[in-house]
Order: structure tokens, then C-alpha cells, then sequence
């Protein structure tokens, strides 16, 4: 399981890696506008002449730009976060965005209980993007306390937010389980359009936005578990040149070993060898290739890990391994 | 006694040029408009001081020259700089009796909207737009006699 769970991570490592690159590259769609507390002055100058001499009057007014609060959470990963049943600490990552014209802190908080899905994640905890790579770092990035280090960012900031969910046992493959991230402003939410006097930067009006001040997402974990599909076949080859299956006749087994529907980790084949059959030293193959008879450097055995049975060792095998083969010959006594 | 009846003469002259420059007065307001909802439901459109501007708020300014002398002035001019923070709002400029040119230029020269063109980024001009206008001016047409005051207006919005 620990297998299993380290080549997850690893494998949205990557993608993570990939997504943060087109964050990147990817530019806001709009700009975020007039810092709040910048002045913006209006100067306007008259010119004029009276009885042929000319001369000139100016005046201006200035007015101070408040602070309107926006914010966006976006989920980003690319696809549902494959997940198996038990497992701990899946991450979900979301983006946090300042789309308002000031300096703002938010809190965050996570909702597990959703409709719409077949369970519920169980919160771990909520970290926050400490070294700024938009990959979930262990030790490295900083757990969130409710109140305590809410995040603070700049107009047009990110910050990227990990929500490490546990997942409950005994699902089935293809459950779907929703978690959802919400960041909320301090500094002003609600009602589209509210105002809160002296709330904002330099002791602006603080202006609730479009967003209310408050933005959420949902990310999404999938329950895959891997199918292994086993397939033998025999020949026999008897002493008189035919295919009966009389005594001193050589029995060649194959086992077809495929998985399908997720990674299965450390996958281990045993197989007895049968009653009134007597193994032929030297002949146990994986994938054509001859393995030993005895527990060494080699994926399999036959009889040292478990007396009168073959064992081979596959490791751990997702959908798109090719299919593993394994020989064996018998005689029958 | 000599120095006296100089110095004295110094600060009448500058008494009475400084007359001569106050005899237009130009004054310019800044308002944002609201809408409210009177008793009967009706929605009312206020002007308003700009107490609450965010980006994308509209801001109508209204600049008014005033003849504060006694003679008629002429060949007034009122020049205005869109704020940097603002964008000029197309076809927002007005002023009775007053031509309205726009500098795309920081205020070099002035045209007729229609006739302006800025430079694409291949270097090619094209028709400038509103956000484009770096000035406004209007160039009155008529006198302004004494007492007389005369607004003009434009609106900006906040980027």
C-alpha cells in the first residue's frame, strides 16, 4: 500500500510540476486595476485673453481610490486525484487569488460533506505554498491554523493552498469523494456591492466585489482499485509423441498476468504445483527469461519460499504494463 | 522716501496685475453617480462627491470657467489631462458652444476624435479609441462676458 501510494504521489508530482508551468505562462485575463489609496488627481488649465493680453487659471481635484475585495479559489489539478481504500493524506491543490485592488488575508476553511458524491474525504489538514512551487512539499510548506496565519496577499497575488484529505475504507472503484476549499476576506464580505467604512488600505472604504469576498471550488478524489487477471493455460506433451495426459507425460504451464483499473502494488504470484505431478528442475521462466529454482537476486522460485510451490515476485503493475508470462514445466508420475 | 514711493508703486502694479489674472476663474468637481430608489420605487440617479471610487467606477468631472472681471474674455481654451489612472469615456466630452479636441499625444497636438491615429504594434497607425486620449480641450466659440460662467464636462473611469 505504502508502494502504491508513493507512485500516486509521484506520478501528480509531474503533472503538478507541468500545471504550475502553465501558471506561469498564463497571464491574468484582466488587470486588477487603481492600487486602493493611490489619489488620482484632475488638473484642467484655462487659457483666455482679455483686451489682447493673455492669461491662464488652473485648478484640481482629488479624489482617493478605495479598496474593492475580490477573490478566486481554483482547483488545480488536471484530473480527479486517484486514491485507493483505506489511504492518507491525498492532496488537492488550489490556487488562491487576490483579484481586488488591495492588500487583503483570508480564511480558509474546507467542506467534506457534499452532495452530489458517493463519500466524504476526512480533512487532515490545510497547508500553505511556504517555498511558493505550487507543489504540496512535506516539511517544507506551512500547516494553516484557522485565524492564526491566514494567508495574506497583494492585489493580483496567488498562493497556492494544499488540502490533505484522508479516505475512508472499504469504497468501491470509481467512488467519487468532493472536498471543497473556501477563503473568505477579512477585510470585507457579503453582499455584492457593501461598503465598510475606514476597512480598507491607508483606512480606504472597503467595497465588496463581484465575489462577494468569498470564493470557493471543489476537488475531487476517485477510488481506483486494480484488477489482476490471472490466465493459465497448459500443453502436454506425453512420451508417445501425443498430447495425453498419461504418466511421463511433460506438462508446460503458463500464467498470463495482466491488471487493469489502477496500480496494483507488489504483485505476487504463487502457484501450487499439482498433486501427482513432479516439478522439472530449471524450468521456471518470467517473460522467456530463466529464473532459479531457489530464493535469490531473480523475481521468482520454486519451492524455497513455500515448499512444493512456485513463487514470483511481479512488483507492482498498472494497466499499461505488458503482460507478464510465466512458465513452468511438470511430468506427471 | 524715494525707496518708499517705489516700493509702494511695485506693490500696486503687482496688486493690479495680479487683478488682471483673476478675471477668469476655473474650478473643476469630481462626482460619481449612484443610483437610489425613491418612494415610489423609482429609481433616481444622484450625483454624488466621490466619497466610494473603486476600478470601474465612472467619475464625471465638471470643469467651469467663470469671467470674475469686468470685460468680456475671449479665446478661451480649457485643457484637461485624463488622470493616468482613468480611461476617458467615449463620447462622454461636452461643452455648449465649445470644440472638442483630443491629444493622443501627452498634449502636443489635438484633433477631432474621428481624426486621430495612433501606431499599432507593427508601427501601422490606426484609428485611435477613447482609451487612447491623453487630453481633452475645449476650445470655446463664443465670449465670456462678465459674471458669465461656463461648464464643461467629461467622464473617466478609474482602471
Amino acid at each position: 500500500m505504502k508502494t502504491l501510494t508513493a507512485r500516486i504521489a509521484n506520478h501528480w508530482l509531474q503533472l503538478s510540476i507541468v500545471l504550475l508551468f502553465a501558471l506561469l505562462l498564463q497571464k491574468p485575463v484582466f488587470a486588477i486595476g487603481t492600487s486602493a489609496g493611490i489619489d488620482i488627481s484632475n488638473t484642467v488649465t484655462v487659457d483666455y485673453a482679455i483686451g489682447g493680453s493673455s492669461g491662464s487659471a488652473t485648478d484640481s481635484v482629488t479624489f482617493r481610490v478605495d479598496e474593492i475585495v475580490n477573490v478566486n479559489v481554483s482547483w488545480q489539478d488536471a484530473a480527479n486525484i486517484d486514491v485507493s481504500t483505506p489511504d492518507t493524506n491525498q492532496v488537492l491543490t488550489y490556487l488562491l487569488t487576490n483579484t481586488g485592488n488591495g492588500v487583503d488575508d483570508y480564511r480558509l476553511s474546507v467542506q467534506n460533506t457534499l452532495a452530489g458524491d458517493q463519500f466524504d474525504p476526512v480533512l487532515v489538514n490545510i497547508y500553505l505554498d511556504a517555498n511558493a512551487n505550487g507543489v504540496y512539499n512535506p516539511g517544507v510548506d506551512t500547516q494553516y491554523i484557522f485565524g492564526t496565519n491566514d494567508p495574506v496577499l497583494g492585489a493580483d497575488a496567488s498562493l497556492a493552498i494544499f488540502v490533505l484529505n484522508n479516505i475512508p475504507a472499504s469504497l468501491n472503484g470509481g467512488d467519487l469523494g468532493n472536498s471543497q476549499l473556501t477563503a473568505t476576506s477579512n477585510t470585507a464580505s457579503g453582499t455584492p456591492g457593501a461598503s465598510f467604512a475606514n476597512a480598507g488600505d491607508n483606512n480606504t472604504t472597503a467595497v465588496v466585489g463581484t465575489s462577494g469576498g468569498s470564493s470557493n471550488d471543489i476537488g475531487i478524489y476517485e477510488v481506483t482499485t486494480a484488477t489482476v487477471s490471472l490466465v493459465k493455460s497448459v500443453v502436454i506433451s506425453d512420451p508417445l509423441g501425443g498430447n495425453q495426459p498419461m504418466p511421463g507425460a511433460t506438462m508446460t504451464y503458463s500464467i498470463a498476468v495482466s491488471v487493469s483499473g489502477g496500480t496494483a502494488s507488489n504483485v505476487v504470484i504463487t502457484d501450487p504445483i499439482p498433486a501427482n505431478t513432479t516439478y522439472t528442475a530449471g524450468t521456471l521462466t518470467l517473460n522467456a527469461g530463466t529464473l532459479t529454482d531457489v530464493v535469490d537476486t531473480d523475481a521468482g522460485d520454486v519451492g524455497d519460499t513455500t515448499v512444493n510451490t512456485v513463487t514470483v515476485n511481479l512488483g507492482d503493475l498498472t494497466p499499461a504494463s505488458p503482460i507478464q508470462t510465466i512458465t513452468f514445466e511438470v511430468i506427471i508420475n | 522716501m524715494k525707496v518708499l514711493i517705489k516700493l509702494s508703486t511695485l506693490l500696486i502694479l503687482t496688486a493690479f496685475s495680479s487683478q488682471i489674472m483673476a478675471q477668469i476663474e476655473v474650478k473643476t468637481v469630481a462626482e460619481i453617480e449612484v443610483t437610489e430608489i425613491d418612494k415610489q420605487g423609482k429609481k433616481i440617479v444622484k450625483r454624488v462627491a466621490p466619497t466610494t471610487v473603486v476600478p470601474g467606477t465612472e467619475v464625471i468631472y465638471t470643469i467651469t470657467a467663470k469671467n470674475t472681471g469686468a470685460e468680456p474674455a475671449d479665446k478661451i481654451v480649457v485643457t484637461n489631462p485624463v488622470p493616468k489612472e482613468t480611461v476617458y469615456v467615449d463620447g462622454s466630452a461636452f461643452g455648449a458652444g465649445t470644440v472638442i479636441t483630443f491629444s493622443v499625444d501627452g498634449g502636443k497636438s489635438y484633433a477631432k476624435a474621428e481624426k486621430l491615429t495612433v501606431k499599432d504594434k507593427a508601427g501601422k497607425p490606426r484609428a485611435a479609441t477613447a482609451k487612447d486620449f491623453t487630453h481633452v480641450r475645449w476650445t470655446f466659440q463664443f465670449n465670456l462676458q462678465p459674471g458669465q460662467e461656463a461648464p464643461v464636462w467629461y467622464r473617466a473611469r478609474v482602471k
